[in-house]
């Protein structure tokens, strides 16, 4: 792999958002496809930081700042992956659901998710149902993405996966849930296809299910 | 023993005539008013309304009946400004829930209730500055709004941004935490912890400060976590101004209460997730520590008190660094969350640090099992934390609203069964 690339994934995992920036125009002025600098250099260095988390070899500070870094770097590319007519991997909303205002969590799954080259619509903290539906509907999404810290909102997520069921996405898109109090068993009690228990398998996931919908 | 004696001799490590319990003494062990009002009417206490003492928790306050069937060894020395910034001037102005319990908050406090059935309030009761909280139609407590403009990271003022939310103690309320420690005192025999706060250093609930009328600067969470890497400068330069005002603070508070307190309350900052700490052990130690030390080495130095902090989640590689730093006591022992067994920490740090709370997991058992399970689990998870004393029994955190009375009531008396089946029965 090319070094700037090395360089770009190397930055953003240190969160130097200047010096991402810089480094992605210098790799297209190398010539280098913007679909490649994304792919090896900004997600490549994304990839490292979600398994690092995992490990908890960095934490929350780092993540963040890795991603504003990738962020901006992305900021750079987006025009050329329009014009290259680069695809997106899939399409998310996510949101921390009704009466839930911890957001942390679920702005982590975002940055992995988008780490995994999907675009994510973020509709923010205290989301309603319908809210969730009409958001996947307008964007085309495959995934609807929510998030629960407190055992008094949890049951909003069963409220979630009912109104995609009782809309036409139903089977159309899956439902991924995850958050401090959820686990496994409680996925599959409300009915929504996926868990996990931390961003970094989320995305993994996330991709997976995105790949199977496309196939 | 009577309850001070009680723990006093377990936040200094001795082993106590029963185990100490704290039901209600500060603004995580406490209980929302929608629970509370639901106990009382299971315990067959009369019904009435429910002061709250936390407004965006909707923490009620607990009465002597309740405190003395719930056998709390602790009451808390309260602060006289709630926390959306209205003082308590005796009047009170009724509030119902949305699931219809009627509670008193300070007159001073102002809301409206919009079409949709939300309710919002108005930080420091002013209707001309933005509405700074929000209960949703069926919701038990409120959700901080955020309210800053942008920040530009080019030109960033950090003591002008926090000039409105750090402030000396007025004369008025010092005064008031001097008559209000005498008379607890004097009046009853609790164990006293002083609700001061003040050194909650970076403290996601209080950052976004939905008590003031126009904050500004880095205060939505996520931006201020990230400022912790990104502008450590700024975070370094509050921090300081805070502490320089809790050392102030202190001295008057000191003077106003003298040694009629016990213990203090300096932080609700939460330094663990539920898979991990939230931050590094070197950023720790690099930008907290260094302001926790000062703080705690004055309260040392100048007084009988143990320090208390609040801190969620799983810190176990954060606990030695806790310890070192001079805080004595630590709630609310998360044991639900990674790394955090109970057997663990009393082996490790059971000899330097208090542990109250973590008598039961508030994330599953308590709202979702049986009296039966709860009771159960309080009763396996006793006699581990409080081996050799330095232990008070409290839930993990607040009781949430929907919580079931049987269950709050199962948790609260299996360790009444415990300690008369151990240490005989008391009357
Ligand atoms: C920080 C925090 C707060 C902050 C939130 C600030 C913010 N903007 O987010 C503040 C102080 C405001 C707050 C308030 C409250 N909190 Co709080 N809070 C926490 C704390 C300490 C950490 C949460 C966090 O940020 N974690 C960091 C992130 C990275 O982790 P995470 O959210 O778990 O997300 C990870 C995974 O779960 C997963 N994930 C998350 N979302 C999703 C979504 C999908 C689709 C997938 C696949 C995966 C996934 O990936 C993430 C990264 O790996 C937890 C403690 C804990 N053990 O979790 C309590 C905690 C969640 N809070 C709790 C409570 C009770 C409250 C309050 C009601 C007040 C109170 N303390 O009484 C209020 C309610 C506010 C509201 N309306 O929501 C309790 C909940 C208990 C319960 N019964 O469920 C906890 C568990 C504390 C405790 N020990 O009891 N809180």
């Amino acid at each position: 792999m090319s070094e700037i690339l090395e360089e770009i994934s190397s930055l953003l995992q240190k969160g130097r958002a200047p010096k991402v920036k810089a480094a992605v125009q210098q790799a297209l002025d190398q010539g280098i496809p913007a679909s490649t600098i994304l792919q090896d250099g900004l997600l490549a260095g994304m990839d490292v930081v979600g398994a690092k988390f995992k490990n908890n070899e960095v934490f929350v500070p780092e993540v963040l700042v890795a991603a504003r870094a990738m962020n901006k770097g992305v900021e750079v590319l987006r025009p050329y992956l329009v014009s290259d007519g680069v695809e997106e991997k899939g399409v998310a909303v996510i949101g921390t659901v009704k009466g839930d205002m911890h957001d942390i969590g679920k702005n982590l799954v975002r940055m992995m998710l988008e780490g995994k080259g999907l675009r994510v619509i973020d509709l923010g903290v205290d989301v309603a149902p319908e809210t969730f539906v009409d958001a996947a509907r307008e964007n085309g999404a495959q995934l609807v993405c929510c998030s629960a810290l407190l055992t008094t909102t949890m049951p909003e997520m069963k409220n979630v996966v009912d109104a995609v069921n009782a809309s036409e996405l139903k089977g159309r898109v899956k439902i991924m849930v995850g958050g401090a109090p959820i686990t496994q068993e409680y996925a599959d009690e409300i009915g929504a296809d996926c868990y996990t228990p931390d961003a970094a398998t989320a995305a993994e996931a996330a991709l997976h299910l995105c790949e199977q919908m496309s196939a | 023993m009577n309850s001070r004696e009680r723990v006093i001799a377990a936040i200094n490590h001795k082993e106590p005539d029963r185990i100490p319990i704290d039901f209600g003494a500060t603004g995580q062990t406490g209980i929302n008013v929608c629970a509370l009002y639901r106990l009382r009417d299971y315990l067959g206490l009369p019904k009435k309304d429910v002061d709250v003492f936390e407004v965006i928790q909707m923490l009620g306050v607990v009465d002597e009946d309740l405190r003395q069937i719930m056998k709390s060894d602790v009451i808390g020395l309260n602060h006289p400004e709630d926390s959306m910034g209205v003082p308590d001037t005796g009047k009170k102005k009724k509030f119902i829930m949305p699931d219809g319990t009627p509670c008193l908050l300070n007159a001073g406090n102002e809301w409206d209730v919009d079409p949709d059935g939300s309710i919002y309030m108005y930080p420091q009761g002013d209707r001309s500055a933005p509405r700074s909280v929000k209960m949703l139609d069926h919701g038990y407590f409120f959700n901080i709004i955020d309210r800053a403009p942008e920040y530009d990271e080019d030109n960033l003022t950090p003591r002008e941004d926090f000039k409105n939310f750090f402030s000396v103690m007025s004369d008025e309320t010092a005064k008031y935490y001097e008559n209000e420690s005498k008379r607890l005192y004097d009046e009853t025999e609790y164990a006293i912890i002083g609700n001061l706060a003040g050194a909650g250093f970076g403290d996601p609930g209080a950052i976004p400060a939905p008590f003031e009328k126009h904050p500004k600067g880095i205060r939505k969470f996520d931006d201020w976590v990230a400022a912790q890497l990104m502008y450590p400068e700024y975070v370094e330069e509050v921090f300081e101004m805070q502490t320089e005002y809790m050392l102030k603070n202190l001295q008057i508070y000191k003077d106003a209460v003298g040694d009629r307190i016990q213990i203090v309350w300096i932080s609700g900052t939460d330094f663990g997730t539920q898979n991990g700490p939230f931050m590094s052990k070197d950023l720790f130690e690099e930008l907290y520590k260094p302001y926790y030390r000062r703080v705690c080495d004055w309260v040392h130095n100048n007084t009988n008190w143990k320090t208390y902090i609040h801190t969620c989640g799983a810190i176990t590689t954060l606990l030695d660094d806790i310890a070192d730093m001079g805080v004595d006591i630590v709630n609310p022992v998360q044991l639900s969350a990674k790394g955090m067994d109970a057997q663990l920490l009393k082996d490790k740090w059971g000899d330097r640090l208090v542990f109250w709370g973590g008598g039961v997991d508030t994330q599953h058992t308590l709202p979702s099992g049986t009296p039966e399970e709860v009771a159960a689990q309080v009763t396996e998870r006793l006699p581990v934390l409080s081996r050799g004393g330095g232990y008070v029994f409290n839930t993990i955190h607040n009781i949430v609203g929907d919580t079931k009375a049987e269950n709050i009531w199962a948790a609260f008396h299996a360790v009444h069964e415990y300690n008369d089946r151990h240490f005989g029965r008391q009357g």
